[in-house]
C-alpha cells in the first residue's frame, strides 16, 4: 500500500523570464483534502496546469503518479493516471442534459460513435451516487442553478474511477450554504478514497476542510502543513510573508457630519431592516460572506435594486433612489466587484473608459466632444492615481488588475461623488498594488469623501477602515470601531453561525 | 414529460400555424385542402432540404450563407456535364452533392484555419463562387434539362384521384426532405459528433478541454450544408425544368428566417430539426395562404417578418421570466 498518490520534486518553471515556480515540492497524499494557497501570483495555477499536464515544466523534474515516474507528463497520461480538473468556469454544455454532460467525456475517452440513451443514464446515475446527490439527469444543465451546476461538473470528473480531483477556486460564485453542501459532497468523496485538490484563498475554507495545506509565496513554496499545526494568523502570515501589521487606520478630522443614513432597508429575500449611517471622511467596512447580501444592499443604494421598504437619507434628505442616473445625481458613485465585466470595456483605450460615464460634460459649443477637455481629464487622472502607461491610449486590457481598478476609480472620481461604493475593490489584484488603492482610498476620504467598501478579507477591513459593518444572512449583527478589534477576533465572528 | 413538450417552443409554433391555418381557412375555403397541403409539402421541400443544413451551421454557432451560391453552381455543372453525357437522376443526385461537399470544405478550411467569422467567410465565398460561375459562363441559363429530372419531381410514392379528377399525392421530393430529416436528426440524437455539434454550439471552450474533435465537427457541419444544398439544387431543377442564375440565390432569407423561427439560436447551441422543418412550413403557409386570399406577394416579406418577430419576441421573453426566476436568492 502506497500512501503518497502524487509526488513532484524541484518543480521549476519559467515564463519568458519570469520565474512562475522555483524548486516546489509537492505531495498528495491517497483520500487527503490537501488545499493549495497563495496569494494572486504565487503560482498556483501554474502548479495546477502542470500536474494536470496542460503546462511542461522546466527541466530537473520528477513527477511520480503512483510510484511510477513520468519523465513528461501530457494531458492525456494525467486524465489517464485519474486526475481531473474542474476549472472555475466548471466548463459545461448548458444545451445538453445533466447525463450527456456527465458521460460525455467518457464516450470520447473510449472512443464511441453511437450514443445509447441507457447507457448515459447509467453512467451519470452511478457517478450522482458516489457523489451522494439528487439529479434528474434529464434536465438541461442551463437550467440549473450554480451550485448544483457544480455538482454535475463534480459527477463528470470522477466518472472513471479518478484519484484525484483539482478543483480551481470551487467556492468563489457560491453562497453559504452552497458552500457547506459542496464541501460535504468533498467529505464524501475522500471517505472513497478519492484525494482532493483544493484552491482557494478564502482563509475559513481552509480550515474547515483540509486535512493539509501547502503554501506557496511568489513561486516559492513557503510549506506544507498539517492543518492542526496552523492558526490564522499564522497562515496568513505564511501566505504574506509579513507580520500582520498593527498599524490601524485612524479617523482623520474632517468628520461634518452624515452623508448617507439607511434606515429599516428591507429586500424580500436578500436583506432585511439594514440600519447604519455614513459619514463625511469615514470608511466604512461591509464585510459578509458570499451569499450575505452584501453586494444586493450596496445595489440598492445606488438605484439597480429597489428594496420593499426602508428610507434612504442622503445628507438628511429622504431620497427615493429608482436608478443609476438618480443615484449619480445625489453623488453616489459604484465601483463594481467584478471590474472585468461591469466597469470597463476591456478592449477599448484608458481614453475612453475614463470618459464614458462624463460625456455630456466634455462637449464643446456645437456638441462635439471637446478634445482639450478629454486630454485635461485624462492626464488629470493618470497622474492623481499614479496609473502607470506610456500613454492614455493604451487598450485596459493590457494593463494590469491594480492599474485597471484605478482606470474605473477615476470614472467615478471625475463626477465628484461625495458617497463611494467599493464592491471588492482589491480583489484579483496584486499585495503591492493593493496597499496602493487602499492609500487612493484615504486620501478620497481625507477630503470628505464617504466611502463604503465591501470586502470578504478580514485583514482589509480591519487595517484600512474606520467602522466595520459586519453582514450576515441579509442582516447587519454586528458593528466594531476597527481600532478595537482584531482580525481573529472578526474572523471568529464571521464564520460562527 | 408532458410539461416540457408544452414548453417547447414547437409547440408554440404548431399551435400558431394551426391558429393561423383556421383563421386563413375561414377567409379562403381552399386553404386545408388535402389537395393544397400536400401541394405545399412537395413545393417546400427544397427550402426544407437547405434549412435542414442551415440549421445544423447556426447549431455549432456559425452560419452559412454561401449555400444559395453552392446549390446554383453545382446545379449549373451538374446539369451541364449531365446534358452533353447520358446519364440518370442518381448520378445527377451524387454529382451535385459532391461538388457541394467540396464547396462547403473550402468554406471549412477558411473558418478553421483563418479562424475569421462565418458570416465573413461564407459572405465571401458565396460571392466567389456566384461570381466565378457568372463570369466564366457568360450566359448561365440551361433550358434543355435532360427528362429524367423532371420525372422525379412528377413521382408520388402514393396517391389518389379525388371527387374532382386532380391527382393529390406524397410526393417523392417530399419523401427526399423528410428522409434526410429523418437521417440528420438521427446523426444529431445518437452520435458523439451530432452531440459534439450541439457541444460546440453551446461553450466551445468547454468542448475542446472534453476532448471534442473541433476541426472533424466544423468539417462535418459545412460539407453537410454543401451535401444538402446539391441535393436541393436538383430537387429544384427537377420541379421547375431549367437552370436559373439567379432563382435559387433569393432563397437565402427565406431559409435564415425559417430556421430562426423554428426556434434555433444565432448564437448556437439551440433547437431542433422539428422545429426547423415547422418554421418552413409555416414560411410556406404564409406564402400560400397570401396567393389564395388574393393578397398581392409583395405582402409576402412583410408578414413573414411579422411572424419572425412576433414568435421569437414571445420565446426570448419567456425565456428571461425563466431566468429571474431561477436567480432569486434563497432566503
Amino acid at each position: 500500500m502506497i500512501d503518497t498518490f502524487l509526488s513532484l520534486s524541484n518543480v521549476n518553471k519559467s515564463f519568458s523570464g519570469v520565474q512562475a515556480l522555483s524548486h516546489v515540492d509537492f505531495t498528495v497524499k491517497k483520500g487527503e483534502v490537501h488545499c493549495l494557497v497563495g496569494e494572486n501570483g504565487s503560482g498556483k495555477s501554474t502548479l495546477i496546469k502542470i500536474i494536470a499536464g496542460i503546462v511542461q515544466p522546466d527541466s530537473g523534474c520528477e513527477i511520480l503518479i503512483n510510484d511510477r515516474p513520468f519523465r513528461k507528463l501530457t494531458a492525456i497520461d494525467s486524465m489517464n493516471e485519474g486526475i481531473q480538473v474542474i476549472y472555475q468556469d466548471l466548463s459545461l454544455f448548458p444545451n445538453l442534459t445533466i447525463a450527456e454532460n456527465i458521460s460525455i467525456n467518457q464516450y470520447l475517452e473510449e472512443n464511441k460513435k453511437i450514443i445509447k440513451k441507457k447507457d448515459i443514464d447509467r453512467i451519470a446515475n452511478d457517478t450522482i451516487c458516489i457523489v451522494g446527490a439528487e439529479l434528474d439527469t434529464s434536465i438541461l444543465v442551463g437550467e440549473l442553478p450554480i451550485a448544483k451546476q457544480q455538482l454535475v461538473a463534480i459527477c463528470r470528473a470522477i466518472t472513471r474511477g479518478e484519484k484525484l480531483i483539482i478543483m480551481d477556486e470551487p467556492t468563489s460564485s457560491l453562497g453559504k450554504k452552497d458552500i457547506d453542501y459542496l464541501f460535504s459532497v468533498v467529505r464524501n468523496l475522500k471517505e472513497k478514497g478519492i484525494s482532493v485538490l483544493f484552491v482557494g484563498h478564502k482563509l475559513n475554507e481552509v480550515f474547515e476542510i483540509a486535512d493539509r495545506v501547502t503554501i506557496l509565496r511568489d513561486g516559492k513554496k513557503v510549506g506544507t502543513y498539517s492543518v492542526d499545526e496552523l492558526d490564522n494568523e499564522r497562515l496568513i502570515e505564511l501566505m504574506t510573508g509579513k507580520k500582520i501589521k498593527t498599524s490601524k487606520y485612524v479617523k482623520s478630522s474632517a468628520d461634518t457630519g452624515v452623508l448617507l443614513e439607511a434606515i429599516n432597508l428591507t429586500k424580500k429575500g436578500q436583506f432585511k431592516d439594514v440600519c447604519f449611517e455614513l459619514r463625511a471622511g469615514e470608511i466604512i467596512g461591509l464585510i459578509g460572506l458570499v451569499g450575505s447580501g452584501r453586494t444586493e444592499l450596496a445595489l440598492s443604494i445606488f438605484g439597480l435594486n429597489i428594496p420593499d421598504s426602508g428610507e434612504i437619507l442622503v445628507k438628511g434628505e429622504r431620497q427615493q433612489i429608482n436608478s443609476v442616473q438618480e443615484a449619480m445625481e445625489l453623488g453616489i458613485g459604484y465601483v463594481p466587484e467584478d471590474r472585468l465585466t461591469q466597469g470597463l470595456f476591456m478592449e477599448h483605450s484608458i481614453r475612453k473608459n475614463m470618459i464614458v460615464t462624463l460625456l455630456n460634460s466634455l462637449l464643446n459649443k456645437i456638441f462635439l466632444l471637446d478634445k482639450n477637455k478629454i486630454n485635461i481629464v485624462n492626464t488629470t487622472w493618470i497622474r492623481e492615481l499614479g496609473i502607470k502607461t506610456p500613454s492614455p491610449d493604451l487598450v485596459v486590457k493590457q494593463l494590469s488588475g491594480g492599474n485597471q481598478q484605478r482606470v474605473v476609480l477615476s470614472k467615478w472620481l471625475e463626477r465628484n461623488p461625495h458617497i463611494l461604493i467599493l464592491d471588492g475593490p482589491t480583489i484579483g489584484i496584486d499585495v503591492g498594488a493593493k496597499e496602493e488603492i487602499h492609500a487612493i482610498m484615504k486620501n478620497l476620504a481625507k477630503n470628505g469623501i464617504g466611502i463604503v467598501m465591501i470586502s470578504d478579507e478580514v485583514s482589509e477591513v480591519v487595517h484600512h477602515s474606520h467602522r466595520i459593518l459586519l453582514m450576515k444572512e441579509g442582516q447587519i449583527t454586528d458593528e466594531f470601531e476597527a481600532a478595537n478589534i482584531t482580525e481573529s477576533e472578526l474572523l471568529k465572528r464571521l464564520v460562527e453561525k | 414529460m408532458r410539461k416540457t413538450i408544452l414548453r417547447s417552443h414547437e409547440f408554440y409554433l404548431f399551435v400558431l400555424m394551426v391558429a393561423y391555418s383556421i383563421i386563413v381557412h375561414s377567409i379562403s375555403r381552399s386553404f386545408l385542402t388535402a389537395e393544397n397541403m400536400f401541394d405545399i409539402l412537395k413545393s417546400s421541400s427544397i427550402m426544407g432540404v437547405m434549412a435542414i443544413g442551415a440549421f445544423i451551421v447556426m447549431l455549432s454557432g456559425g452560419i452559412d450563407i454561401s449555400f444559395p451560391a453552392i446549390a446554383t453552381v453545382s446545379m449549373y455543372v451538374t446539369v451541364r456535364i449531365l446534358e452533353r453525357f447520358s446519364g440518370n437522376l442518381f448520378l445527377a443526385f451524387a454529382m451535385a452533392s459532391m461538388f457541394g461537399i467540396m464547396f462547403g470544405c473550402v468554406n471549412a478550411l477558411l473558418v478553421h484555419y483563418f479562424k475569421i467569422p462565418t458570416l465573413i467567410v461564407t459572405l465571401g465565398t458565396s460571392s466567389i463562387f456566384h461570381g466565378a460561375m457568372l463570369s466564366i459562363v457568360k450566359i448561365p441559363h440551361i433550358y434543355t434539362v435532360p427528362g429524367y429530372f423532371f420525372e422525379f419531381s412528377k413521382k408520388y410514392i402514393f396517391s389518389w384521384v379525388n371527387s374532382e379528377g386532380v391527382t393529390i399525392g406524397f410526393s417523392t421530393m417530399t419523401f427526399t426532405m423528410l428522409t434526410i430529416a429523418i437521417m440528420t436528426w438521427l446523426i444529431l440524437q445518437y452520435t458523439v459528433l451530432g452531440r459534439g455539434i450541439y457541444a460546440i454550439g453551446g461553450n466551445l471552450e468547454a468542448a475542446k478541454r472534453a476532448g471534442f474533435n473541433i476541426v472533424k465537427i466544423q468539417f462535418f457541419v459545412y460539407s453537410y450544408i454543401g451535401f444538402l444544398s446539391g441535393i436541393a439544387s436538383i430537387l429544384y431543377v427537377s420541379l421547375v425544368r431549367h437552370v436559373h442564375p439567379f432563382n435559387l440565390m433569393g432563397m437565402l432569407l427565406d431559409v435564415i428566417a425559417a430556421v430562426v423561427l423554428g426556434g434555433a439560436s444565432l448564437t448556437g447551441g439551440l433547437g431542433t430539426i422539428l422545429g426547423t422543418l415547422l418554421g418552413v412550413g409555416m414560411i410556406y403557409f404564409i406564402k400560400n395562404s397570401l396567393v389564395l386570399m388574393k393578397i398581392p406577394s409583395y405582402w409576402d416579406p412583410i408578414v413573414i417578418g411579422l411572424v419572425i418577430i412576433v414568435s421569437t419576441g414571445i420565446n426570448a421573453y419567456r425565456s428571461t421570466l425563466g431566468k429571474t426566476g431561477a436567480t432569486i436568492i434563497e432566503a
